[in-house]
């Protein structure tokens, strides 16, 4: 108590208190999260504004005579003719190592009940994006765990890679398994440690968010993550907030050279806060009634994942926006400008989730502009020859149910694709080991699957991977390590694979 | 939209008319509304509205509004005016005893306010100890 005294005597003892000049307005409307203020003549855009009783807002409409702004908090509590003073800030949250494990609100304000939050600094919530001198071209996989994922549509650390599809699709499990992934030994980086996750929920249910923070619990993931929420039952404001204060809590670990990814879910929900608070602004609407400037709502916040160059860091920060579309719509207007932002997208597709296709990943459909280039030689000498598999059966899958007689080749083609979209299905929170991913598309890819049945592939495979750990686990971390698969490594899986074969036989 | 427009800018010019120096001009001032009138009616009801509006916010703009815990001698209170007088024409003074404010003074001329009260150094304060910045800049 005596040691709190005297650090706050010192503070004030230290202090040079001098007139201070403000800038005032006063309220003459407030409503629904929203002021109108008359006079505040010096205000900035984007300015915080201080209203008493703890309660600020955000200057958004500057007109000719008054301004409006939306108000952080309780705004039953102002009242009209309230003074209202500019603080010459833009707002900040908090970041740094003290968020991490931890809930919290748009403001960087604790939800878990974990006490305070221990952060030294403060990011600004709006950033212009880093430029393209200090970056340099997506080099690093960002490993998802996800089979399908790491080998058809790879990710690398900066890019922003859009999971978007129907409600119930799968879209949040996806981004649940990278998180979960991150904690995986092979994919951590000796250098930095694991990818710090930000997991920033706009718009959600609070039992969801609830569910998800307690299976990030449970897997450990929270270690490495940070949770922002503005939920369902939160204001507009925070809601438009949200994956801004994610996105400089990611900053501030690309600024120190780490790796961070940032998942919001979902953009739409985002849109839709910014809709209402435009409308309640008087602002013009455009299509769909969003306002006018809801391309760049999204793209300056996506333009601010990047990869830094050496000479900046070295840092990057990944995006995972998520777009949720209604009756897989994917022209609609948000679906259209995200898509375009983005530097490739997953598509989810309910026909193949209800036909047991888990993840419901479109191959076809979903892309990564980028990712490519990250990709490891390991997992590029597998995934080739599974791309071409999978395209030829996709194009003979429709023709064959029209045709009872196929010539062996075709029905080769389609008994070998059947059995690659068995290896792609995977349950929920089990992401995979990158080299265990390796080994299995190689082992299907390279025709060792073809005579056992198609029911039985997933077994086949999780027996394979157990004879590898048993008899030879260091094939495993060679892949892992070396990030190759040289012929030593394939001359050994093929005597593996040949046991395998020999056990079922038996 | 554009009648509308081309009224708010006439309206403008009235107010900036009816004013010299600070003071207002009564005469320009009953010249403006007997024009404002002369509209159609509802054109007319909005365009006196705003015209109030904004003559009231002019004036804002040349009052002094000094508010102290104790009374100021007119010595005190012509100094302060005085010095306020080289920056903006101060056309009308006002003078309020708040003992809320403790001591001191907050001065206030349109939007701009100066606070040198008891009140004002001691939020100042709370904030550096709570926050450990100033919630204003200087």
């Amino acid at each position: 108590m005596a040691d709190l005294i005297s650090q706050i005597e010192g503070e004030i003892k230290g202090l040079k208190l001098k007139a201070q000049r403000q800038n005032v307005g006063t309220v003459v409307e407030v409503g629904d999260g929203v002021a109108r203020i008359e006079g505040l003549s010096d205000v900035s855009y984007s300015e915080l504004l201080n209203f008493g009783e703890g309660i600020s807002g955000l200057a958004l409409n500057l007109e000719q005579y008054s301004v409006g702004a939306v108000i952080f908090g309780d705004f039953t509590k102002i009242k009209e003719g309230a003074e209202v003073k500019t603080t010459g800030r833009i707002l900040e949250v908090p970041v740094g190592e003290g968020l991490i494990g931890r809930v919290v609100n748009a403001l960087g304000e604790p939800l878990d009940g974990k006490g305070a939050i221990k952060a030294k600094t403060h990011y600004p919530v709006e950033k212009i994006a880093s430029g393209v001198i200090t970056r340099e071209s997506v080099n690093t996989p960002l490993q998802t765990g996800i089979k399908a994922i790491d080998a058809l549509i790879p990710i690398g650390r900066g890019q922003r890679e859009l999971i978007i599809g129907d409600r119930n699709t799968g879209k949040t499990t996806i981004a649940v398994d990278t998180i979960i992934n991150q904690g995986n030994p092979s994919t951590r980086d000796a250098r930095s440690g694991p990818v710090v996750c930000i997991y920033v929920a706009i718009g959600q249910k609070t039992s969801k968010i609830a569910q998800l923070v307690a299976k990030l619990e449970e897997t450990g993931a929270m270690d490495h993550t940070i949770v922002v929420v503005a939920s369902a039952s939160d204001s507009a404001t925070m809601q438009y907030l949200a994956p801004y204060a994610g996105c400089a809590m990611g900053e501030y670990f690309m600024d120190a050279g780490k790796d961070a990814l940032v998942i919001y879910d979902d953009l739409s929900k985002h849109a839709a806060s910014y809709r209402q608070m435009a409308l309640l602004l008087r602002r013009p609407s455009g299509r769909e009634a969003y306002p006018g400037d809801v391309f760049y709502l999204h793209s300056r916040l996506l333009e601010r994942a990047a990869k830094m160059n050496k000479d900046h860091g070295g840092g990057s920060l990944t995006a995972l926006p998520i777009i949720e579309t209604q009756a897989n719509d994917v022209s609609a207007y948000i679906p259209t400008n995200v898509i375009s932002i983005t530097d490739g997208q997953i598509y989810l597709e309910p026909d193949l989730f209800f036909a047991g296709v888990r993840p419901a990943l479109n191959v076809g459909i979903s892309v990564s502009r980028v990712g490519g280039a990250a990709q490891t030689k390991a997992m590029k000498s597998v995934a080739g020859r599974l791309k071409l598999d999978l395209a030829q059966f996709r194009e003979l899958q429709a023709f064959a149910q029209f045709a009872s007689d196929l010539d062996p080749e075709t029905k080769k083609q389609i008994e070998r694709g059947r059995r690659i979209t068995e290896v792609l299905k995977q349950l929920p929170y089990s992401p995979v080991p990158v080299e265990e991913q390796v080994v299995a598309l190689w082992v299907v890819t390279n025709g060792y699957m073809d005579e056992v049945e198609v029911e039985k592939v997933r077994d086949f495979e999780q027996r394979f991977i157990q004879a590898i750990k048993l008899k030879n686990k260091k094939v495993l971390s060679e892949i892992a390590s070396k990030k190759e698969l040289d012929e030593k490594m394939i001359k050994e899986l093929e005597k593996i694979v040949k046991g395998v074969k020999m056990t079922k036989s038996s | 939209m554009k009648k509308s427009k081309l009224l708010q800018k006439t309206i403008i010019k009235l107010v900036e008319a009816s004013f010299k120096d600070g003071k207002m001009l009564e005469s320009q001032i009953t010249r403006s509304i007997k024009l404002l009138k002369s509209l159609p009616k509802a054109d007319a009801i909005r365009a006196l509205s705003e015209y109030l509006k904004q003559l009231k916010r002019k004036e804002r703009a040349h009052t002094m509004v000094l508010e102290t815990a104790i009374n100021l001698s007119p010595a005190q209170i012509n100094r302060a005016r005085k010095i306020i007088d080289k920056k903006v024409k101060i056309t009308k003074v006002k003078v309020n005893i708040n003992p809320e404010i403790l001591g001191g003074f907050r001065l206030r001329v349109g939007d701009e306010v100066w606070d040198e009260s008891l009140v004002g150094k001691l939020n100042q304060v709370k904030e550096v100890v709570s926050h450990g910045r100033f919630d204003q800049s200087n």
